[in-house]
């Protein structure tokens, strides 16, 4: 059975630049675009924007954006899930049975459990780094620490003796 | 009268003492020179050339500088390497001009060096034109020379500090090539150097001197005493959160400088020879400022600084692992508090 052409969505076009969509919707998105010149706009005009988009320099998040975003989230991962092109295409899989794409893609995201089990390997992975002393190395400043060796030894013993390697050259080299 | 007599008597035997103790009547005493000769260059004034030399896989190495005694100051070297110090403060100048090293009392006793050493005194050649008396260290264990002290007779004023090897042969000496002055009359102390970082930016005055501790950082040892005879007579953190341990035999200071962390070596100094610290990797040095090992173990490195062999750095070494090993170190201690809860020690 096959489709008319849908209308065509922009996520579904951009996971297929990115190379996430599944080998039914692949064979799917390329069997429209082979047969659509709206299709291939649409996926010029995806792509020119995602390549624009990833052109942009970093910059860093204002701190109230992560308090938002903390404050926010979770509201958003409990509401419901929008397909803003109001089309969760239904296409054909190879047996000819309807794939719902919106929500073979919903069945990919994690769920709340992973996310969870995530959260909390990720919160021991920073009590770790945090938490337990890391191997770190040190260098000793020698020199630096041979002249205070010097001016401590000058205090007790003769002075003249142990300040005179203060006063000449003799030190390590680099 | 015949109470007034024995009074007087009293009086004349106080007296006849007080005379026999000033300093220089106890010539015979080496313990006594020695400890004339550590305030000798305070009390006199003095002026002339010093030498150091020390030996370095086999290469004899020298350099000299001019020393000055005025007024209980003594200024050693010269344009931009130089050092000097008063009372319980001390100097260092470098090319960015005059920092101050030290400004405080030291506390803590130094043993006497006849509870380790065999001393002797006796009569040695004249060193630059100065009459001199020599005290000798020997281990009594081995009955081998470690140490020459050269004296001069007058003065008491150390004229020539000779270290030995476990061969009894000399690897570093430092001491005068030529005296102009030394005794007689005395000139006034000069001015104390005006230091560059004795002020803040903001105005608050500099502390040069580490901080005198109690209670070390956690990982940190510091065993009062080392075998081989040495006592702890300082303990410091320094700014850099480096914490310093001075040792003393009575002839032989030692610092010890422990950091936390790992033993960076691509950042020590060329040269050195590789030592062997009780199993630990640690590598040696000789320059003019001394004898320098330098090794990690658990977690903490080590730095020992002293005028000692190296080899005798690492008989030192080695027996401060063995006393901090007796209290648990910064990774057990940190093991067991991680550890503990779960039953894992």
């Amino acid at each position: 059975m096959n489709r008319e052409p849908t209308k065509p969505d922009e996520d579904v076009l951009s996971a297929y630049l990115d190379g996430e969509c599944t080998a039914v919707e692949t064979a799917w998105v390329e069997e429209q675009l082979a047969a659509s010149p709206e299709m291939r706009a649409v996926l010029d005009d995806v792509r020119a924007a995602r390549d624009a988009v990833r052109a942009l320099p970093l910059r860093d998040a204002p701190p109230e954006f992560w308090e938002h975003l903390l404050a926010t989230g979770p509201e958003r991962a409990d509401g419901p899930v929008e397909d803003p092109a109001g089309a969760p295409a239904l296409v054909a899989a190879g047996d000819g049975a309807p794939v719902d794409l919106a929500a073979a893609r919903r069945r990919r995201r994690p769920s709340r459990w992973v996310a969870a089990v995530a959260g909390v390997a990720a919160a021991l992975v920073i009590g770790a780094v945090v938490f337990v002393p890391q191997e770190q190395s040190v260098t000793p400043p020698v020199a630096a620490l041979t002249d205070a060796h010097a001016v401590r030894s000058s205090l007790q013993d003769d002075a003249v003796s142990a300040l005179v390697p203060l006063a000449v050259r003799g030190g390590f080299g680099r | 009268m015949r109470r007034l007599a024995r009074v007087g008597l009293v009086v004349a035997l106080v007296a006849v003492g007080g005379i026999v103790a000033l300093p220089g009547a106890h010539a015979d005493d080496a313990e006594a020179v020695l400890e004339r000769a550590r305030n000798a260059t305070v009390r006199e004034d003095f002026s002339g050339v010093v030498q150091i030399e020390w030996r370095n896989d086999g290469e004899w190495y020298t350099a000299k500088a001019p020393v000055t005694g005025t007024g209980g100051t003594v200024q050693v070297g010269e344009g931009t390497r130089k050092a000097e110090g008063r009372d319980d403060e001390r100097w260092i100048a470098g090319v960015s001009g005059w920092q101050a090293g030290w400004d405080e009392p030291v506390r803590g006793d130094v043993p006497s060096p006849s509870a380790h050493w065999d001393l002797t005194l006796g009569k040695a050649d004249p060193i630059a034109g100065r009459t001199t008396v020599v005290v000798t260290a020997t281990d009594p264990d081995t009955g081998i020379e470690r140490l020459k002290v050269y004296c001069d007779k007058d003065t008491g004023v150390m004229l020539r500090r000779e270290v030995l090897d476990r061969n009894g042969r000399v690897v570093r000496a430092v001491g005068f090539v030529d005296v102009k002055k030394l005794g007689g009359s005395r000139a006034a102390a000069p001015a104390d150097p005006v230091t560059k970082q004795s002020r803040s930016k903001s105005g608050e005055k500099v502390d040069p001197t580490p901080d005198k501790v109690t209670d070390l950082p956690d990982g940190f040892d510091a065993p009062a005493k080392v075998p081989g005879g040495y006592v702890l007579a300082g303990r410091y953190l320094r700014d850099d959160d480096i914490v310093q341990l001075y040792y003393s035999d009575g002839l032989f200071g030692i610092s010890v400088f422990q950091q936390a962390g790992d033993l960076d070596w691509n950042g020590l100094p060329k040269g050195g020879n590789g030592v062997d610290v009780d199993g630990a990797d640690g590598r040696g040095y000789a320059v003019a400022g001394g004898t320098v090992l330098v090794w990690d173990r658990d977690g903490v490195t080590r730095t020992v600084v002293s005028d000692a062999t190296v080899a005798d750095l690492r008989g030192f070494a080695q027996a401060f692992d063995d006393r901090a090993d007796e209290s648990p170190g910064v990774v057990e201690r940190i093991t067991d508090f991680v550890l503990g809860p779960f039953g894992w020690r």
